[in-house]
């Protein structure tokens, strides 16, 4: 079992009432013709059922048994520049266009988030944009985003 | 005889060169993959969901089908070779594995594994295509009422075999469910919590929740972690194992094929469980039994061939009635659906070139395997050798390209981040990611089966049980679910992870 667990399965409660809830806004229909809030319904419900169930087995649980490593390691940094880079990736894309938004995010995720050498990075970041291009512009034809501001600046 | 005159149609399929590459690629990204811990079929296979979209369905399966059973001949070079998994049905391999590689016999191990690997996935294949035409006709006696019930058997088979908690498992599902709810309803034409968001009325995609929870989610946990792997430094000289290593090998090759095909149809079960049962009945059968660990041959012949013949008999539930066994299964259902192909009993008379073309690569893909995988040992060390700093940029980078490319949206490239932050959280706090991705993938059918279900008996649950044959997949699932809660059952529910199939 895990230390976190009543906190989790009290958000995980949290979340089953905010499913319930919403799934009242949707016609129940009847037993023989049943509605849209059906499934949404009966799945938050288990959840919020399933969920006490979970908080209550980890209150009757005693504490010497718990697994004594905090939730997060020494390497949190490392997740949220990843995360970050994977988010400013998304909304930079369109903007930028593929190439360019790319080749930062691998420059970013060489020298931020696990840093390596500048020759390594700047040589894996340019033959990662030029071989995924090939690969899904050119070959797959995937339709990259060319850039909404580049088009305007050149 | 029809059988013959089938697998012949599904050669000429299979041997049509882009198919027949698409195989060698499959057998390929399956054994590097299989190779590479950190990255399993499940995942790999999500990543590529997006390329598959440009290929033709057949193409894809094979593309899919050949990375899965791959997967399992390239996992247990590393655990031989170096202690680790390559992924998770080749864990029992380190045990023997390992031992034998120290003691200089690493060759005769890779060897044993590989051919013990294609007699038993062969062999598998053989059973499919001869039990999956006729499983297929008595299949078409179900009606919705079967299906929701057989749905419901499949869940809990899957909730009840894993590492955890079952009720943390069962909640997943629940919520998986739920997601799958997201979007226009196909029969009130309602839009269900889509928040007046256009994006989300087609509902969340299979690919960007894939991808976020096994490919995103991945990376983050692994760069918490920091991998040394100390490569055993010995050379190997030849892969032939000895005549008294056959002698030695042949029946746990024959009794892990049988075992692994028959807990590879199981819903829930698969290659990870039979290589566990194959290890545990190995070690009940042997004269030696205390020798286990120390580097005896059958601990790798069993266990290698049983999770090679998991995958084949992973394929019966879901080309027989579209319900699929195990993860991998229903990403694989998920892709079909997307090339607008329905699977269930009908599959095999309505796409005939589908079904026996894949079955024609798996014999094909198995062959290329067994020579690919020796003579490329030591390529595939080399590649252990490069750093995961080096490495998860490009996996994240082919995330993100991947779920862009679904609908050239970047909604779904931020669906898919969050999904990856909710994968990394279900992860630290032992919940279970695969019974999610089930009910996502099962969530539609199975509200319509319900549905259909209601309108037919016109509101009583007890059609469910009238029906024999609904009954009594109801009853196994009731089973199932009370007996943890018993105190005094001594059933005890084997403690294998199976979400760990990714």
């Amino acid at each position: 079992m895990n230390r976190y667990d009543k906190i989790s399965s009290l958000i995980w409660f949290m979340v089953s009432i905010g499913i319930i809830l919403g799934s009242l806004n949707y016609p129940f229909g009847s037993f023989s013709h049943p509605g849209p809030a059906f499934l949404p319904l009966f799945s938050g419900i288990v959840m919020a059922v399933l969920s006490l169930i979970v908080f209550f087995q980890a209150m009757q649980r005693s504490q010497k048994e718990e697994k004594g490593e905090p939730f997060l390691t020494n390497q949190w940094p490392k997740l949220v520049a990843a995360l970050f880079i994977l988010i400013a990736y998304s909304f930079l894309l369109n903007y930028m266009g593929y190439p360019l938004t790319t080749f930062i995010f691998m420059l970013f995720s060489l020298k931020v988030v696990e840093p390596k050498r500048w020759r390594t990075a700047l040589l894996e970041s340019a033959l990662a944009v030029i071989i995924s291009y090939t690969l899904f512009e050119i070959i797959l034809k995937v339709h990259l985003p060319k850039g909404s501001l580049l088009k305007i600046v050149f | 005889m029809e059988t013959i005159h089938h697998i012949l149609l599904g050669f000429k399929v299979c041997l049509e060169p882009s198919n027949f590459f698409l195989a060698f690629i499959g057998c390929l990204i399956g054994t590097l993959v299989g190779v590479l811990p950190g990255l399993g079929p499940a995942a790999s296979i999500s990543l590529l969901l997006p390329i598959s979209f440009k290929l033709t369905p057949i193409g894809a399966l094979i593309l899919m089908a050949g990375i899965y059973y791959g997967a399992m001949y390239g996992g247990s070079t590393t655990s031989i070779l170096v202690n680790i998994p390559g992924e998770a049905a080749s864990v029992v391999t380190c045990l023997d594995g390992y031992e034998m590689a120290k003691q200089g016999r690493a060759g005769p191990a890779l060897g044993i594994a590989a051919i013990g690997s294609f007699i038993a996935g062969t062999a598998s294949i053989i059973a499919l295509m001869f039990l999956a035409p006729p499983l297929a006709n008595t299949a078409l006696k179900f009606g919705p009422p079967e299906y929701t019930t057989l749905m419901i058997l499949g869940l809990t088979v899957l909730t009840f075999l894993v590492k955890g908690s079952m009720a943390k498992a069962l909640m997943m599902a629940a919520f998986g469910m739920f997601i799958s709810t997201i979007g226009l309803d196909a029969i009130s034409g309602e839009a269900r919590f889509s928040f007046g968001r256009l994006e989300l009325m087609d509902g969340i995609g299979l690919v960007p929740v894939v991808m976020g929870l096994f490919g995103i989610s991945e990376v983050f946990i692994n760069l918490e972690k920091e991998f040394r792997t100390e490569i055993l430094k010995t050379k190997i000289k030849s892969y032939l194992p000895t005549k008294q290593d056959w002698k030695k090998s042949y029946k746990p090759i024959a009794r892990g094929s049988l075992l692994g095909f028959l807990l590879g149809i199981l819903p829930g079960g698969g290659a990870i469980l039979s290589s566990f049962v194959s290890y545990a009945v190995e070690k009940r059968v042997s004269k030696y039994p205390a020798k286990f660990g120390t580097g005896m041959i059958e601990g790798v012949a069993g266990p290698e061939s049983a999770n090679n013949a998991a995958t084949g008999g992973a394929f019966i539930p879901l080309l027989t009635l579209g319900i699929p066994s195990n993860v991998v299964m229903a990403i694989l259902l998920g892709a079909m659906m997307i090339h607008g192909i329905q699977p269930g009993p009908n599959l095999i008379h309505e796409h005939q070139d589908v079904f026996w073309g894949v079955i024609a690569s798996m014999y094909i893909g198995n062959g290329m395997l067994l020579i690919l995988n020796l003579p490329l040992i030591p390529l595939w060390v080399q590649l252990l050798k490069i750093p995961y700093g080096l490495f998860f940029p490009l996996i994240l980078l082919f995330c993100l390209v991947g779920a862009y490319s679904v609908s050239s949206s970047v909604v779904d490239v931020l669906i898919m981040i969050v999904f990856g932050v909710i994968g990394y959280l279900i992860r630290k706090t032992d919940y279970e990611a695969a019974p999610l991705i089930l009910a996502l993938v099962l969530g539609n059918l199975f509200e319509n089966a319900v549905r259909q279900s209601l309108m037919l008996s016109d509101g009583s649950f007890l059609i469910f049980i009238s029906r024999p044959i609904a009954g009594a997949f109801l009853i196994t699932a009731v089973v199932l679910l009370v007996i943890p809660i018993i105190p005094w059952s001594k059933v005890r529910r084997p403690t294998v992870g199976i979400g760990e199939e990714s």
